[in-house]
């Protein structure tokens, strides 16, 4: 299990991360997402002990990510721009790696042929989703329990996407491992992540199962015979409202059923239930935070 | 605190440029004839290695991509800092053992091999720990080189700024070796070491100086290492100690220079400043310059004409101050007792009235317009060498020095000097001289008290011929 406890982070005067707790699940394959500029990249460093938080922790199976190293065996940190030295191929790569992780050969040569990588072509010669293939190889094939993936699905087509997200799935039920991924694709994330957390101001406010969220957050289409006192819908947590002629548009945050039931009080003539994606879940919450 | 598995990958990762050291190791000592030749070259390739290996090792450091790939792997920041600098040490040092195995062999040193080999590993290890720290000064690669640069020549330039102020206002004082400057520089103290093994001499205090150096660069790296902000890799320089003391220590030193280069004081600062006004200006661009590399744009605030005026006034009050109170007292500082003391007095005159003059014509019958009176103690010469010098020339030698001092605070309207005053204390290898000059002629009987002394020689000079002074008075000419 991950726990983040009361992280804080600045660079400079700039407070990125605010007094951030969150806790991730063994299992799980978590969706952070935030504008640009939130934070993520800083808290998934924060996580994999490469910066060290102004206060707080971060500890993943109980054992601090950034004070103790033995830890870091079990993590493995993809960023979003790969660092690779002059004149490396995946061959040098796999002995730097090969030095600090057991890497299993099997996962390696299926997922090499998946990605259909050249073992012994410079890395500086690829393009920057091969550069990024490279590295999520090394990723699965070390198998670690908590996997952090930053902007996961950039510079990827969409063969690539597919398989990394076939490949993740793979991963995660033969290895009870825990995924983080952060991405601005909020579909890919749909696709994949059963939970997420918004961040938002230095924090991860709103978070939870993905699909218990999307499900408590519904888009309702209302017509009336008549204007109406928009007054009406103060009651409801409301995160999105529009108006083109007589029809409203809302996004209610709240039980489906309940919310149905208060919104037929208002005798509308038409009433439409919409679900929302995970792409509207977050327009709506990242607006309805700001109002 | 020391990762086997990354040591392990260094080698396998460097071991081209491993190969490449040892290949030309190999080279110096087989095409070298002379073993001590070889040495000193791979001593100089030492050196420069000491410098290249530190910004290629621990490049990573400075470069935001590699930052997440080094800090995110299982291996702790002391492990990673120690196994790179035990590497580096490693791959520095073992080449320079064995061609000094080969010169002791070559030589017949012996046991003492032992003791050399163990200083040429503290002088090694010191120089790259220290090294390394002056990398990490810096947040990204080129600052880092420069950082390196800037702080190796810092006790050169001390020593230049501290020769023209006691040169310019310390009366007596001309170039001196301020050898202090040498505990302040690791690479001095180890070209030190390596020259002193070259010659099979001990050089203790260097080696204690790199040694207290080799501690305490290592406490300190190593703290600042584990608590280095690393998301700090690849932006400006901007530490403390980095670019912002860096400017203003050279700026500084540069000001310093200028000023008593010049000779200023208070009595000529209007002269002084249209003088100098020039450099000051291209100073003031140079200092510019140096905030767009350090910044990396142009950045032009109010504050830096400001502060850079203000340091402009500092240097000038500094070097009022120091020639007002006669180098702080310096000029009095003076080492009588000696035993290995050279004086070297050089006297003349461009007068035919002189008694000089007078006396050279009742002896010798001849007359000249110039003369030169040279009067000097020849440690050279066998019969001189451990001789003394007696009270009463010593009490000469002190009237004419503070008449020289006097005079260097009070120079002659028409500039003239027609004595000059040097004395040389060589004693255990290091030498210190002080240099006078004296507006006023020597008399004729104070050059012949001088010349009663067992171990002076004074010679008279025309433009024919050369006369030596006897203890009896009389001259003998010289042929």
């Amino acid at each position: 299990m991950l726990r983040i406890n009361n992280v804080s982070k600045s660079f400079g005067t700039k407070e990125v991360l605010k007094d951030l707790s969150l806790t991730v699940n063994e299992g799980s394959i978590f969706g952070l997402v935030g504008v640009n500029g939130a934070g993520k990249s800083t808290l998934l460093r924060c996580i994999s002990g490469i910066y060290r938080c102004d206060a707080g922790n971060v500890e993943f199976n109980g054992i601090d990510t950034y004070a103790d190293e033995s830890i870091r065996k079990d993590i493995f940190f993809v960023n979003d721009d790969p660092y690779y030295s002059l004149a490396s191929n995946i061959r040098t790569l796999k002995e730097f790696y090969s030095s600090y992780y057991d890497i299993d050969e099997e996962t390696y040569q299926k997922t090499l042929k998946l990605f259909g990588l050249d073992e012994n072509k410079q890395l500086n010669s690829f393009s920057k989703g091969m550069k990024r293939q490279a590295l999520l190889l090394f990723a699965l094939s070390i198998k670690p329990k908590l996997l952090l993936l930053d902007e996961a699905f950039d510079g990827l087509d969409p063969i690539v996407r597919y398989n990394l997200k076939k490949s993740l799935y793979d991963f995660i039920e033969e290895n009870e491992a825990t995924i983080i991924i952060s991405s601005h694709n909020l579909k890919e994330l749909e696709d994949i992540c059963d939970s997420y957390g918004i961040l938002e101001n230095g924090k991860v406010e709103t978070y939870g199962d993905l699909l218990e969220s999307k499900q408590n957050i519904n888009k309702y289409q209302l017509a009336f015979r008549k204007d109406i006192d928009e007054s009406v819908f103060d009651k409801f947590d409301l995160l999105y409202k529009s108006k083109e002629g007589s029809v409203y548009s809302l996004v209610i945050k709240g039980d489906k059923e309940t919310t149905v039931k208060e919104l037929k009080k208002l005798k509308p003539l038409i009433l439409d239930t919409l679900a929302v994606n995970f792409e509207e879940l977050f327009i709506y919450e990242h607006e309805g935070g700001n109002r | 605190m020391f990762s086997k598995e990354y040591f392990d990958y260094l080698i396998r990762s460097k071991k081209y440029l491993l190969l490449f050291i040892l290949l030309i190791m190999l080279l110096i000592i087989i095409g070298g004839r002379d073993m001590g030749v070889a040495l000193i070259i791979e001593g100089l390739i030492s050196l420069m290695l000491s410098f290249a290996l530190p910004v290629y090792i621990f490049h990573y450091v400075h470069d935001k991509k590699a930052v997440d790939t080094f800090f995110s792997i299982p291996v702790s920041r002391k492990a990673l800092l120690v196994t790179g600098i035990v590497f580096c040490i490693m791959t520095v040092y073992l080449p320079m053992a064995l061609v000094l195995c080969f010169y002791s062999v070559a030589e017949k040193i012996g046991v003492m091999m032992v003791v050399y080999l163990f200083e040429m590993l503290l002088a090694v290890a010191a120089l790259i720990v220290f090294n390394t720290a002056l990398y990490f000064i810096a947040n990204n690669i080129i600052d880092g080189v420069i950082m390196m640069g800037a702080y190796s020549f810092m006790p050169l330039a001390i020593y230049m700024v501290l020769n023209s102020m006691v040169s310019s206002y310390v009366a007596g004082f001309s170039t001196w070796e301020f050898d202090f400057l040498y505990y302040l520089s690791p690479a001095a103290m180890a070209v030190k070491v390596f020259v002193s093994i070259f010659y099979k001499v001990q050089a203790i205090a260097h080696v204690l100086g790199l040694l207290v150096i080799a501690v305490i660069f290592g406490y300190i790296l190593l703290k600042a290492y584990v608590n280095r902000s690393v998301e700090r890799a690849g932006t400006p320089s901007d530490r403390l100690l980095a670019y912002p003391f860096v400017i203003y220590f050279y700026v500084t030193i540069c000001l310093f220079i200028i000023s008593s280069w010049n000779g200023y004081d208070f009595e000529n600062l209007s002269a002084f400043l249209r003088e100098n006004f020039i450099t000051y200006v291209m100073l003031f661009a140079v200092f510019m310059g140096t905030y767009f590399i350090y910044k990396r744009k142009f950045f032009f605030p109010v504050k830096l004409p400001v502060v850079f005026i203000a340091a402009v006034v500092v240097s000038l009050v500094i070097t009022s101050i120091c020639k007002s109170c006669h180098g702080f007292g310096l000029a009095q500082m003076y080492e009588r007792d000696d035993p290995y003391q050279s004086i070297d007095i050089n006297a003349w005159y461009e007068n035919e009235n002189s008694d000089v003059q007078k006396y050279l014509y009742e002896m010798t019958g001849e007359r000249s317009y110039y003369y030169n009176v040279y009067i000097f103690n020849d440690r050279t010469d066998d019969d001189h060498r451990n001789m003394k010098l007696s009270a009463s020339t010593m009490a000469i030698i002190e009237e004419l020095r503070q008449q020289g001092i006097s005079d260097f605070y009070e120079k002659p309207k028409d500039g003239s000097y027609w004595l000059h005053l040097n004395i040389v204390n060589s004693e255990y290898g290091s030498s210190k001289s002080y240099s006078y000059q004296i507006k006023d002629q020597l008399d004729m009987k104070t050059i012949l008290e001088l010349a009663k002394d067992e171990a002076l020689m004074v010679s008279i000079e025309t433009s024919e011929h050369q006369y030596f002074l006897q203890k009896d008075g009389t001259l003998k000419q010289n042929y």
